[in-house]
Protein backbone atom coordinates (compact mmCIF):
# COMPACT_ATOMS: atom_id res chain seq x y z
CA UNK A 1 0.00 0.00 0.00
CA UNK A 2 1.60 3.24 -0.44
CA UNK A 3 0.09 7.08 -0.50
CA UNK A 4 -0.87 7.27 -4.57
CA UNK A 5 -3.18 4.16 -4.25
CA UNK A 6 -5.29 5.94 -1.79
CA UNK A 7 -4.83 9.01 -3.26
CA UNK A 8 -6.11 7.96 -6.26
CA UNK A 9 -8.69 5.97 -4.85
CA UNK A 10 -10.16 9.44 -3.22
CA UNK A 11 -9.65 11.43 -6.58
CA UNK A 12 -12.10 9.21 -8.27
CA UNK A 13 -14.67 7.95 -5.44
CA UNK A 14 -14.95 12.07 -4.48
CA UNK A 15 -13.49 14.12 -6.88
CA UNK A 16 -13.46 18.00 -6.30
CA UNK A 17 -14.35 17.52 -2.46
CA UNK A 18 -10.56 16.46 -2.32
CA UNK A 19 -9.30 19.97 -2.43
CA UNK A 20 -5.45 19.08 -2.48
CA UNK A 21 -2.92 16.58 -1.85
CA UNK A 22 0.27 17.42 0.21
CA UNK A 23 3.28 15.06 0.46
CA UNK A 24 5.89 15.35 3.00
CA UNK A 25 8.43 12.85 4.23
CA UNK A 26 6.40 10.09 2.68
CA UNK A 27 3.07 11.04 4.47
CA UNK A 28 0.12 12.38 2.32
CA UNK A 29 -2.00 14.90 3.62
CA UNK A 30 -5.40 15.19 1.87
CA UNK A 31 -7.14 18.45 2.65
CA UNK A 32 -10.73 18.07 1.76
CA UNK A 33 -14.54 19.78 1.91
CA UNK A 34 -15.07 20.08 5.90
CA UNK A 35 -19.27 19.22 5.47
CA UNK A 36 -18.11 15.93 3.42
CA UNK A 37 -15.38 14.37 6.23
CA UNK A 38 -17.20 11.81 7.74
CA UNK A 39 -18.48 10.65 4.43
CA UNK A 40 -14.97 10.04 3.40
CA UNK A 41 -14.08 9.12 6.62
CA UNK A 42 -16.79 6.15 5.94
CA UNK A 43 -15.52 5.14 2.51
CA UNK A 44 -11.99 4.94 3.79
CA UNK A 45 -12.65 2.52 6.33
CA UNK A 46 -15.39 0.47 4.83
CA UNK A 47 -13.59 0.24 1.55
CA UNK A 48 -12.38 -3.29 1.03
CA UNK A 49 -9.41 -2.36 -1.07
CA UNK A 50 -8.55 0.23 1.91
CA UNK A 51 -9.59 -0.32 5.48
CA UNK A 52 -8.82 2.70 7.33
CA UNK A 53 -10.24 1.00 10.81
CA UNK A 54 -8.23 2.84 13.20
CA UNK A 55 -8.86 6.49 13.96
CA UNK A 56 -5.51 7.33 15.78
CA UNK A 57 -5.84 10.83 16.40
CA UNK A 58 -7.95 14.09 16.06
CA UNK A 59 -5.62 17.05 16.55
CA UNK A 60 -5.65 20.71 15.38
CA UNK A 61 -3.83 23.40 14.62
CA UNK A 62 -4.38 27.25 14.81
CA UNK A 63 -2.64 29.03 11.81
CA UNK A 64 -2.86 32.63 13.24
CA UNK A 65 0.00 34.52 12.74
CA UNK A 66 1.67 32.06 10.89
CA UNK A 67 3.40 31.81 7.72
CA UNK A 68 1.74 30.30 5.22
CA UNK A 69 3.65 29.86 2.58
CA UNK A 70 6.25 28.50 4.71
CA UNK A 71 4.33 25.13 5.32
CA UNK A 72 5.06 21.24 3.71
CA UNK A 73 9.07 22.61 2.60
CA UNK A 74 7.59 25.77 0.79
CA UNK A 75 4.84 24.58 -1.59
CA UNK A 76 1.84 26.84 -0.64
CA UNK A 77 -0.43 23.88 0.12
CA UNK A 78 -3.46 26.05 0.09
CA UNK A 79 -3.64 29.63 -1.70
CA UNK A 80 -7.20 29.57 -1.86
CA UNK A 81 -8.03 28.53 1.82
CA UNK A 82 -5.65 31.18 3.28
CA UNK A 83 -8.55 32.33 5.29
CA UNK A 84 -9.29 29.67 7.19
CA UNK A 85 -7.27 29.44 10.43
CA UNK A 86 -8.24 26.26 11.75
CA UNK A 87 -6.84 22.81 10.50
CA UNK A 88 -8.08 19.82 11.73
CA UNK A 89 -6.34 16.61 11.49
CA UNK A 90 -7.70 13.06 11.05
CA UNK A 91 -5.09 10.68 11.24
CA UNK A 92 -6.43 7.53 10.07
CA UNK A 93 -3.99 3.60 10.36
CA UNK A 94 -5.40 1.13 8.31
CA UNK A 95 -4.02 -1.83 10.20
CA UNK A 96 -4.02 -4.59 7.43
CA UNK A 97 -2.50 -2.78 5.22
CA UNK A 98 -0.04 -1.32 7.47
CA UNK A 99 -0.25 2.37 6.18
CA UNK A 100 -1.56 5.97 7.47
CA UNK A 101 -3.37 8.77 5.98
CA UNK A 102 -4.25 12.46 7.33
CA UNK A 103 -7.14 14.25 6.37
CA UNK A 104 -7.49 17.74 6.98
CA UNK A 105 -10.04 20.27 6.69
CA UNK A 106 -9.78 23.73 7.08
CA UNK A 107 -12.08 25.71 9.66
CA UNK A 108 -13.20 29.83 9.26
CA UNK A 109 -12.17 31.93 12.43
CA UNK A 110 -15.79 32.47 13.41
CA UNK A 111 -17.69 30.04 14.94
CA UNK A 112 -15.86 26.60 13.38
CA UNK A 113 -17.42 23.43 13.36
CA UNK A 114 -17.21 20.21 11.56
CA UNK A 115 -19.19 16.99 11.53
CA UNK A 116 -18.21 14.56 14.56
CA UNK A 117 -16.81 10.93 13.30
CA UNK A 118 -18.13 9.58 16.60
CA UNK A 119 -20.62 7.29 14.90
CA UNK A 120 -17.99 5.80 12.82
CA UNK A 121 -15.69 5.76 15.73
CA UNK A 122 -16.22 5.82 19.08
CA UNK A 123 -12.61 6.46 20.22
CA UNK A 124 -13.32 9.80 18.82
CA UNK A 125 -15.36 10.65 21.66
CA UNK A 126 -12.26 11.92 23.40
CA UNK A 127 -10.27 13.04 20.58
CA UNK A 128 -12.70 15.26 19.65
CA UNK A 129 -13.59 16.92 22.71
CA UNK A 130 -10.16 17.29 23.41
CA UNK A 131 -9.98 19.39 20.34
CA UNK A 132 -13.44 21.54 21.62
CA UNK A 133 -11.26 21.89 24.86
CA UNK A 134 -8.40 23.31 24.09
CA UNK A 135 -9.07 24.53 20.54
CA UNK A 136 -12.95 25.86 20.50
CA UNK A 137 -13.76 23.59 17.39
CA UNK A 138 -17.38 22.29 17.73
CA UNK A 139 -17.96 19.19 16.40
CA UNK A 140 -21.55 18.75 15.31
CA UNK A 141 -23.38 15.28 16.27
CA UNK A 142 -21.01 14.59 19.24
CA UNK A 143 -23.30 12.62 21.73
CA UNK A 144 -20.97 14.56 24.86
CA UNK A 145 -18.95 18.09 24.03
CA UNK A 146 -17.86 19.41 27.27
CA UNK A 147 -14.46 20.26 28.65
CA UNK A 148 -12.37 17.62 29.14
CA UNK A 149 -8.76 18.77 30.81
CA UNK A 150 -9.61 22.10 31.55
CA UNK A 151 -12.09 23.36 34.41
CA UNK A 152 -15.74 23.02 33.74
CA UNK A 153 -15.77 27.04 34.45
CA UNK A 154 -13.04 27.91 32.31
CA UNK A 155 -13.03 30.72 29.84
CA UNK A 156 -11.39 30.78 26.43
CA UNK A 157 -9.56 27.71 24.73
CA UNK A 158 -5.79 27.70 25.78
CA UNK A 159 -4.17 26.46 22.75
CA UNK A 160 -5.35 29.35 19.97
CA UNK A 161 -2.71 31.51 19.34
CA UNK A 162 -4.35 34.67 20.57
CA UNK A 163 -4.93 33.45 24.33
CA UNK A 164 -2.97 35.44 26.30
CA UNK A 165 -0.04 33.53 28.41
CA UNK A 166 0.59 36.18 30.61
CA UNK A 167 4.31 37.02 29.97
CA UNK A 168 6.19 38.92 27.82
CA UNK A 169 9.11 37.34 25.78
CA UNK A 170 12.36 39.64 25.69
CA UNK A 171 13.30 40.73 22.11
CA UNK A 172 16.69 40.12 20.44
CA UNK A 173 17.46 40.97 16.93
CA UNK A 174 17.14 37.37 15.80
CA UNK A 175 13.64 36.32 17.38
CA UNK A 176 12.51 40.32 17.01
CA UNK A 177 9.51 39.74 14.52
CA UNK A 178 8.18 36.41 16.05
CA UNK A 179 7.70 38.29 19.55
CA UNK A 180 6.84 41.15 17.89
CA UNK A 181 3.74 39.28 16.20
CA UNK A 182 2.54 37.75 19.35
CA UNK A 183 3.11 40.61 21.73
CA UNK A 184 -0.47 41.56 21.19
CA UNK A 185 -1.90 38.43 22.83
CA UNK A 186 0.65 38.43 25.24
CA UNK A 187 -0.65 39.66 28.18
CA UNK A 188 -4.72 39.27 29.08
CA UNK B 1 -25.29 15.74 50.70
CA UNK B 2 -28.59 16.96 49.21
CA UNK B 3 -28.53 15.81 45.57
CA UNK B 4 -29.45 19.31 45.34
CA UNK B 5 -25.70 20.46 46.41
CA UNK B 6 -24.49 17.44 44.88
CA UNK B 7 -25.50 19.10 41.55
CA UNK B 8 -23.56 22.17 41.93
CA UNK B 9 -20.48 19.96 42.27
CA UNK B 10 -20.84 17.48 40.12
CA UNK B 11 -20.81 18.15 36.20
CA UNK B 12 -23.61 15.16 35.49
CA UNK B 13 -22.91 12.85 32.27
CA UNK B 14 -25.73 13.53 29.62
CA UNK B 15 -28.45 10.94 30.47
CA UNK B 16 -27.73 10.84 34.20
CA UNK B 17 -30.14 12.69 36.39
CA UNK B 18 -29.56 13.01 40.12
CA UNK B 19 -33.19 13.10 41.11
CA UNK B 20 -34.25 9.40 42.75
CA UNK B 21 -35.99 7.97 39.76
CA UNK B 22 -37.84 4.45 40.12
CA UNK B 23 -34.56 2.85 39.55
CA UNK B 24 -32.55 4.63 42.21
CA UNK B 25 -29.66 4.78 40.60
CA UNK B 26 -27.12 6.28 42.63
CA UNK B 27 -24.13 8.37 41.45
CA UNK B 28 -20.68 7.45 43.32
CA UNK B 29 -17.87 9.35 43.10
CA UNK B 30 -14.90 7.30 43.06
CA UNK B 31 -11.14 9.12 43.57
CA UNK B 32 -9.44 11.57 42.62
CA UNK B 33 -7.50 10.51 45.38
CA UNK B 34 -8.79 6.84 45.59
CA UNK B 35 -5.34 4.22 46.02
CA UNK B 36 -6.52 2.47 43.14
CA UNK B 37 -6.72 4.70 40.33
CA UNK B 38 -3.17 4.99 40.04
CA UNK B 39 -3.05 9.08 40.42
CA UNK B 40 -5.57 11.75 40.40
CA UNK B 41 -8.38 10.47 38.29
CA UNK B 42 -12.09 11.03 39.18
CA UNK B 43 -14.59 8.29 38.15
CA UNK B 44 -18.58 8.92 38.09
CA UNK B 45 -20.25 5.78 38.85
CA UNK B 46 -23.54 4.74 38.01
CA UNK B 47 -24.27 1.90 40.60
CA UNK B 48 -27.81 -0.03 40.64
CA UNK B 49 -27.11 -1.51 43.99
CA UNK B 50 -23.44 -3.37 43.72
CA UNK B 51 -23.73 -3.46 39.57
CA UNK B 52 -22.07 -0.80 37.73
CA UNK B 53 -24.62 0.78 34.92
CA UNK B 54 -21.63 3.20 33.92
CA UNK B 55 -18.83 5.18 34.00
CA UNK B 56 -17.44 8.53 32.93
CA UNK B 57 -13.96 9.19 33.72
CA UNK B 58 -13.43 13.06 34.88
CA UNK B 59 -10.29 13.74 34.53
CA UNK B 60 -7.10 16.86 34.06
CA UNK B 61 -6.39 17.27 37.37
CA UNK B 62 -2.93 16.81 36.27
CA UNK B 63 -3.08 19.09 32.57
CA UNK B 64 -0.25 21.18 33.31
CA UNK B 65 -0.71 22.19 29.29
CA UNK B 66 2.49 20.57 28.00
CA UNK B 67 1.46 20.89 24.44
CA UNK B 68 0.75 24.79 25.29
CA UNK B 69 4.39 24.99 26.92
CA UNK B 70 6.16 22.80 24.02
CA UNK B 71 5.42 26.09 21.92
CA UNK B 72 7.49 28.87 23.13
CA UNK B 73 10.27 26.42 23.84
CA UNK B 74 12.66 25.44 21.09
CA UNK B 75 12.96 21.98 19.71
CA UNK B 76 15.80 20.84 21.99
CA UNK B 77 14.35 22.51 25.32
CA UNK B 78 10.89 20.78 24.59
CA UNK B 79 12.55 17.41 24.31
CA UNK B 80 12.82 18.06 28.53
CA UNK B 81 8.89 18.33 29.25
CA UNK B 82 7.92 15.12 27.06
CA UNK B 83 9.79 13.08 30.29
CA UNK B 84 7.10 14.25 32.08
CA UNK B 85 4.10 12.90 30.57
CA UNK B 86 4.37 9.15 31.16
CA UNK B 87 6.71 9.44 33.81
CA UNK B 88 7.42 5.38 34.22
CA UNK B 89 8.70 5.49 30.45
CA UNK B 90 10.27 9.02 30.32
CA UNK B 91 12.84 7.72 27.39
CA UNK B 92 10.19 6.04 25.37
CA UNK B 93 8.47 10.01 24.74
CA UNK B 94 11.91 10.57 24.22
CA UNK B 95 12.14 8.80 21.32
CA UNK B 96 8.95 9.30 19.93
CA UNK B 97 9.77 13.04 20.14
CA UNK B 98 13.72 12.82 19.06
CA UNK B 99 12.44 10.63 15.92
CA UNK B 100 9.57 13.04 14.94
CA UNK B 101 11.83 16.17 14.82
CA UNK B 102 14.83 14.05 13.23
CA UNK B 103 11.86 12.85 10.77
CA UNK B 104 11.77 16.61 9.80
CA UNK B 105 15.38 17.49 9.52
CA UNK B 106 15.44 14.61 7.86
CA UNK B 107 18.84 12.84 9.27
CA UNK B 108 19.87 9.38 10.83
CA UNK B 109 21.34 9.09 13.74
CA UNK B 110 24.86 7.00 14.10
CA UNK B 111 24.32 3.13 14.48
CA UNK B 112 25.41 3.08 17.76
CA UNK B 113 23.16 5.66 18.86
CA UNK B 114 19.91 4.21 17.23
CA UNK B 115 21.32 0.71 19.08
CA UNK B 116 21.38 2.39 22.80
CA UNK B 117 18.37 3.75 22.00
CA UNK B 118 16.52 0.35 21.20
CA UNK B 119 18.29 -1.11 24.29
CA UNK B 120 16.93 1.86 26.68
CA UNK B 121 13.82 1.82 25.59
CA UNK B 122 13.39 -2.16 25.95
CA UNK B 123 14.54 -1.35 29.56
CA UNK B 124 12.02 1.25 30.09
CA UNK B 125 9.53 -1.08 28.47
CA UNK B 126 10.18 -3.51 31.48
CA UNK B 127 10.52 -0.86 33.88
CA UNK B 128 6.76 0.32 33.23
CA UNK B 129 5.49 -3.13 33.05
CA UNK B 130 7.21 -3.94 36.55
CA UNK B 131 5.40 -1.10 37.50
CA UNK B 132 2.27 -2.09 36.61
CA UNK B 133 2.44 -5.73 37.26
CA UNK B 134 3.17 -4.43 41.19
CA UNK B 135 0.32 -2.13 41.35
CA UNK B 136 -1.73 -4.69 39.80
CA UNK B 137 -1.24 -7.09 41.91
CA UNK B 138 -1.80 -4.63 44.93
CA UNK B 139 -4.84 -3.22 43.90
CA UNK B 140 -6.16 -7.13 44.21
CA UNK B 141 -4.24 -7.99 47.02
CA UNK B 142 -1.10 -9.66 46.60
CA UNK B 143 1.02 -6.56 47.99
CA UNK B 144 4.43 -8.95 47.80
CA UNK B 145 4.28 -8.85 43.93
CA UNK B 146 4.57 -4.84 44.46
CA UNK B 147 7.35 -4.93 46.83
CA UNK B 148 9.38 -7.67 44.34
CA UNK B 149 8.59 -5.83 41.08
CA UNK B 150 10.32 -2.25 42.96
CA UNK B 151 13.22 -4.14 43.61
CA UNK B 152 13.92 -5.27 40.22
CA UNK B 153 13.00 -1.90 39.16
CA UNK B 154 15.65 -0.39 41.53
CA UNK B 155 17.77 -1.97 39.21
CA UNK B 156 16.68 -0.60 36.14
CA UNK B 157 17.01 2.96 37.33
CA UNK B 158 20.52 2.64 38.88
CA UNK B 159 20.70 1.97 34.62
CA UNK B 160 19.10 5.00 34.04
CA UNK B 161 21.41 7.10 36.95
CA UNK B 162 24.34 5.37 35.18
CA UNK B 163 23.78 6.61 31.79
CA UNK B 164 22.29 9.90 32.22
CA UNK B 165 22.89 11.00 35.88
CA UNK B 166 19.09 10.91 36.90
CA UNK B 167 16.81 8.06 37.77
CA UNK B 168 13.58 8.93 35.82
CA UNK B 169 13.45 12.49 33.81
CA UNK B 170 16.73 11.19 32.02
CA UNK B 171 16.31 13.16 28.76
CA UNK B 172 19.18 11.21 27.55
CA UNK B 173 17.72 10.98 23.99
CA UNK B 174 18.81 14.31 22.12
CA UNK B 175 18.21 15.27 18.43
CA UNK B 176 20.87 13.18 16.25
CA UNK B 177 21.36 10.83 19.33
CA UNK B 178 22.40 10.59 22.56
CA UNK B 179 23.11 13.14 25.37
CA UNK B 180 26.67 11.30 25.64
CA UNK B 181 28.28 7.99 25.44
CA UNK B 182 27.11 5.26 28.14
CA UNK B 183 30.00 5.24 30.79
CA UNK B 184 32.18 1.84 30.41
CA UNK B 185 30.65 0.06 32.94
CA UNK B 186 27.64 0.15 31.14
CA UNK B 187 27.46 -3.84 29.56
CA UNK B 188 28.56 -5.28 32.48
CA UNK B 189 25.29 -4.09 34.07
CA UNK B 190 22.72 -4.76 31.44
CA UNK B 191 24.37 -8.10 31.39
CA UNK B 192 23.74 -8.69 35.27
CA UNK B 193 19.91 -7.78 34.45
CA UNK B 194 19.76 -10.04 31.42
CA UNK B 195 21.39 -12.86 33.97
CA UNK B 196 19.06 -12.41 37.25
CA UNK B 197 15.51 -11.44 35.58
CA UNK B 198 14.08 -14.43 33.82
CA UNK B 199 14.41 -16.03 37.39
CA UNK B 200 12.44 -13.25 38.78
CA UNK B 201 9.90 -13.19 35.77
CA UNK B 202 9.62 -16.65 37.33
CA UNK B 203 9.22 -15.92 40.68
CA UNK B 204 6.12 -12.81 39.90
CA UNK B 205 4.32 -15.50 37.73
CA UNK B 206 4.84 -18.22 40.79
CA UNK B 207 3.04 -15.38 43.13
CA UNK B 208 0.35 -14.44 40.54
CA UNK B 209 -0.42 -16.38 37.32
CA UNK B 210 -2.05 -19.49 38.98
CA UNK B 211 -3.26 -17.89 42.35
CA UNK B 212 -6.70 -19.11 42.53
CA UNK B 213 -7.63 -15.38 44.04
CA UNK B 214 -5.84 -13.73 41.00
CA UNK B 215 -7.42 -15.48 38.98
CA UNK B 216 -10.69 -15.68 40.38
CA UNK B 217 -10.46 -11.36 40.15
CA UNK B 218 -9.10 -11.32 36.29
CA UNK B 219 -10.40 -14.12 34.77
CA UNK B 220 -14.17 -13.18 32.11
CA UNK B 221 -13.32 -9.39 33.70
CA UNK B 222 -13.34 -6.43 31.89
CA UNK B 223 -13.75 -8.19 28.28
CA UNK B 224 -12.78 -6.73 25.22
CA UNK B 225 -13.62 -8.18 21.68
CA UNK B 226 -11.09 -7.34 18.67
CA UNK B 227 -13.90 -5.29 17.31
CA UNK B 228 -14.57 -3.19 20.14
CA UNK B 229 -10.97 -2.68 21.03
CA UNK B 230 -10.37 -1.28 17.20
CA UNK B 231 -13.85 0.61 17.50
CA UNK B 232 -12.30 2.30 21.17
CA UNK B 233 -8.85 3.21 20.25
CA UNK B 234 -7.39 0.92 22.28
CA UNK B 235 -3.65 -0.25 21.26
CA UNK B 236 -0.74 -2.01 22.99
CA UNK B 237 -1.10 -4.41 25.46
CA UNK B 238 -4.92 -4.40 25.81
CA UNK B 239 -5.79 -4.05 22.12
CA UNK B 240 -3.03 -7.31 21.87
CA UNK B 241 -4.97 -9.21 25.25
CA UNK B 242 -8.17 -8.92 22.90
CA UNK B 243 -6.26 -10.70 19.89
CA UNK B 244 -5.43 -7.91 17.73
CA UNK B 245 -2.48 -8.77 16.49
CA UNK B 246 -0.49 -5.31 15.83
CA UNK B 247 2.49 -3.91 17.39
CA UNK B 248 4.17 -0.90 15.78
CA UNK B 249 7.70 -2.02 16.21
CA UNK B 250 6.76 -5.17 14.17
CA UNK B 251 4.22 -3.68 11.40
CA UNK B 252 5.38 -0.07 10.99
CA UNK B 253 9.31 -0.15 11.91
CA UNK B 254 10.59 2.69 13.32
CA UNK B 255 14.45 3.24 14.83
CA UNK B 256 16.37 -0.28 13.91
CA UNK B 257 13.56 -2.56 15.51
CA UNK B 258 13.25 -4.42 11.68
CA UNK B 259 16.51 -5.72 12.68
CA UNK B 260 15.64 -7.84 15.54
CA UNK B 261 13.90 -10.53 16.47
CA UNK B 262 10.91 -10.92 18.41
CA UNK B 263 7.32 -12.33 19.20
CA UNK B 264 4.24 -10.32 19.64
CA UNK B 265 1.88 -12.10 22.36
CA UNK B 266 -1.71 -12.15 22.14
CA UNK B 267 -4.50 -12.93 24.11
CA UNK B 268 -7.81 -15.02 23.41
CA UNK B 269 -10.38 -13.73 26.07
CA UNK B 270 -9.47 -10.13 26.26
CA UNK B 271 -9.99 -10.04 29.66
CA UNK B 272 -8.01 -8.70 32.45
CA UNK B 273 -6.23 -12.00 33.00
CA UNK B 274 -5.39 -12.25 28.85
CA UNK B 275 -3.85 -8.75 29.58
CA UNK B 276 -2.32 -9.71 32.11
CA UNK B 277 -0.18 -12.63 30.02
CA UNK B 278 0.44 -10.25 27.44
CA UNK B 279 2.42 -7.98 29.46
CA UNK B 280 4.20 -10.53 31.43
CA UNK B 281 5.44 -12.27 27.98
CA UNK B 282 6.21 -8.79 26.64
CA UNK B 283 8.63 -8.43 29.85
CA UNK B 284 10.73 -11.66 28.45
CA UNK B 285 10.65 -10.62 24.47
CA UNK B 286 11.74 -7.42 25.79
CA UNK B 287 14.55 -8.60 27.92
CA UNK B 288 15.46 -10.84 24.74
CA UNK B 289 15.85 -7.33 22.42
CA UNK B 290 18.04 -6.38 25.31
CA UNK B 291 20.31 -9.12 25.12
CA UNK B 292 20.38 -8.64 21.23
CA UNK B 293 20.70 -4.92 21.26
CA UNK B 294 23.91 -5.40 24.00
CA UNK B 295 25.32 -8.05 21.51
CA UNK B 296 25.53 -5.76 18.36
CA UNK B 297 26.56 -2.65 19.96
CA UNK B 298 28.46 -1.26 17.40
CA UNK B 299 31.38 1.37 18.25
CA UNK B 300 31.04 4.35 16.55
CA UNK B 301 30.06 8.27 16.77
CA UNK B 302 26.98 8.87 19.31
CA UNK B 303 25.74 12.42 17.73
CA UNK B 304 25.46 13.07 13.49
CA UNK B 305 28.79 15.32 12.69
CA UNK B 306 25.79 18.28 11.78
CA UNK B 307 26.77 21.42 13.70
CA UNK B 308 23.54 22.80 13.21
CA UNK B 309 21.79 20.49 14.18
CA UNK B 310 24.04 19.02 17.95
CA UNK B 311 26.37 21.03 19.49
CA UNK B 312 30.19 20.74 19.69
CA UNK B 313 31.82 18.44 22.35
CA UNK B 314 33.15 20.54 25.42
CA UNK B 315 36.94 20.09 24.88
CA UNK B 316 37.06 21.45 21.19
CA UNK B 317 35.26 25.21 22.66
CA UNK B 318 39.10 25.96 24.17
CA UNK B 319 40.89 25.46 20.70
CA UNK B 320 38.70 25.94 18.15
CA UNK B 321 36.20 29.37 16.90
CA UNK B 322 34.27 27.49 14.49
CA UNK B 323 32.85 25.46 17.41
CA UNK B 324 32.79 28.51 20.02
CA UNK B 325 30.64 29.74 17.20
CA UNK B 326 27.98 27.06 16.76
CA UNK B 327 27.75 26.46 20.44
CA UNK B 328 26.86 30.07 21.22
CA UNK B 329 24.23 29.46 17.72
CA UNK B 330 22.85 26.06 19.32
CA UNK B 331 22.23 27.62 22.84
CA UNK B 332 20.62 31.18 21.54
CA UNK B 333 19.20 30.61 18.67
CA UNK B 334 18.25 26.41 18.64
CA UNK B 335 17.72 24.44 15.69
CA UNK B 336 16.66 25.78 12.69
CA UNK B 337 14.07 22.69 11.65
CA UNK B 338 12.51 22.77 8.18
CA UNK B 339 8.92 24.19 7.36
CA UNK B 340 6.71 20.95 7.69
CA UNK B 341 4.52 18.61 9.42
CA UNK B 342 5.18 14.98 10.69
CA UNK B 343 3.81 12.74 12.64
CA UNK B 344 5.90 9.31 14.32
CA UNK B 345 4.58 7.06 16.39
CA UNK B 346 6.40 4.25 18.34
CA UNK B 347 5.15 1.63 20.54
CA UNK B 348 5.35 2.53 24.18
CA UNK B 349 4.64 0.51 27.11
CA UNK B 350 0.93 1.53 26.90
CA UNK B 351 0.28 1.32 23.15
CA UNK B 352 0.83 4.25 20.11
CA UNK B 353 2.76 7.24 21.37
CA UNK B 354 2.56 9.57 18.60
CA UNK B 355 4.02 13.04 18.16
CA UNK B 356 2.87 15.35 15.42
CA UNK B 357 5.15 18.57 14.96
CA UNK B 358 4.05 21.27 12.51
CA UNK B 359 6.87 23.60 12.12
CA UNK B 360 7.16 26.86 10.27
CA UNK B 361 11.32 27.16 9.69
CA UNK B 362 11.52 28.62 13.23
CA UNK B 363 13.86 26.99 15.97
CA UNK B 364 10.40 26.61 17.78
CA UNK B 365 7.28 24.05 16.88
CA UNK B 366 3.89 25.84 15.64
CA UNK B 367 2.54 23.42 17.34
CA UNK B 368 3.34 19.99 19.21
CA UNK B 369 0.46 17.58 19.72
CA UNK B 370 1.09 14.07 21.71
CA UNK B 371 -0.89 11.14 21.58
CA UNK B 372 -1.10 9.96 24.71
CA UNK B 373 -1.71 5.84 24.33
CA UNK B 374 -3.26 6.36 28.49
CA UNK B 375 -5.70 8.90 27.28
CA UNK B 376 -7.20 6.76 24.47
CA UNK B 377 -7.72 3.76 26.11
CA UNK B 378 -9.18 5.03 28.69
CA UNK B 379 -12.32 5.33 26.77
CA UNK B 380 -12.40 1.50 26.86
CA UNK B 381 -13.21 1.47 30.46
CA UNK B 382 -17.08 2.41 30.69
CA UNK B 383 -17.62 -0.46 28.21
CA UNK B 384 -15.02 -2.94 30.42
CA UNK B 385 -17.50 -2.54 33.56
CA UNK B 386 -20.62 -2.23 32.08
CA UNK B 387 -22.63 -4.60 34.38
CA UNK B 388 -19.76 -5.65 36.45
CA UNK B 389 -19.73 -4.70 40.08
CA UNK B 390 -17.58 -2.35 41.79
CA UNK B 391 -14.51 -4.18 42.85
CA UNK B 392 -14.17 -5.24 39.14
CA UNK B 393 -13.80 -1.69 38.40
CA UNK B 394 -10.60 -1.88 40.42
CA UNK B 395 -9.04 -4.11 38.48
CA UNK B 396 -10.00 -2.78 35.26
CA UNK B 397 -8.48 0.20 35.58
CA UNK B 398 -5.12 -1.62 36.68
CA UNK B 399 -5.37 -3.58 33.71
CA UNK B 400 -4.99 -0.88 31.25
CA UNK B 401 -2.37 0.86 33.19
CA UNK B 402 -2.98 4.87 32.71
CA UNK B 403 -0.58 7.03 33.96
CA UNK B 404 -2.43 10.23 34.42
CA UNK B 405 0.34 12.59 34.01
CA UNK B 406 0.10 11.04 30.45
CA UNK B 407 -4.08 11.15 30.38
CA UNK B 408 -3.80 15.33 31.33
CA UNK B 409 -0.86 16.25 29.67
Amino acid sequence: MDNATVVEALKSKFGNVIWNVVEFRKQAFVWIEPSRIVEVCQFLRDEPTLRYNFLSDVSCVDRLGMQVEGIASGQDPEKRHDDLRFVVNYQLLSMPNKHRVWLKVGLPADEPHVASVTPLWPSADFLEREVYDLMGINFDGHPDLRRILMPEDWKGHPLRKDYPLGFEEVQFTHNFERVQRKKKFARS
Amino acid sequence: MTSQRLADYIPTPPGVTLEEGPDEHLILSMGPHHPSTHGVLRLLLELDGETVVNATPDIGYLHTGIEKTAESLQYQQALVVTDRMDYLAPLSNNLGYTLAVEKLLDVEVPPRAACLRVLLTELTRINSHLVWIGTQGMDLGAISTFLYALREREKLLDIFELVSGARMMGSYFWIGGLVRDVPPAFENEVQKIIDAFPARFDEYERLLTKNPIFLERTRGIGVLTPEEAIALGTNGPIARGSGVDWDLRRDMPYGTYDQYHFDVPLGTHGDVYDRYLVRVRELRQSLSIVKQALNRLPEGPIKVADRKIVPPPREELATSMEALIHHFKFFTEGIKVPAGEVYQAIESPKGEYGVYIVSDGTARPVRCHFRGPSFVNLQALAKMVQGRYVADVISCIASIDIVLGEVDR
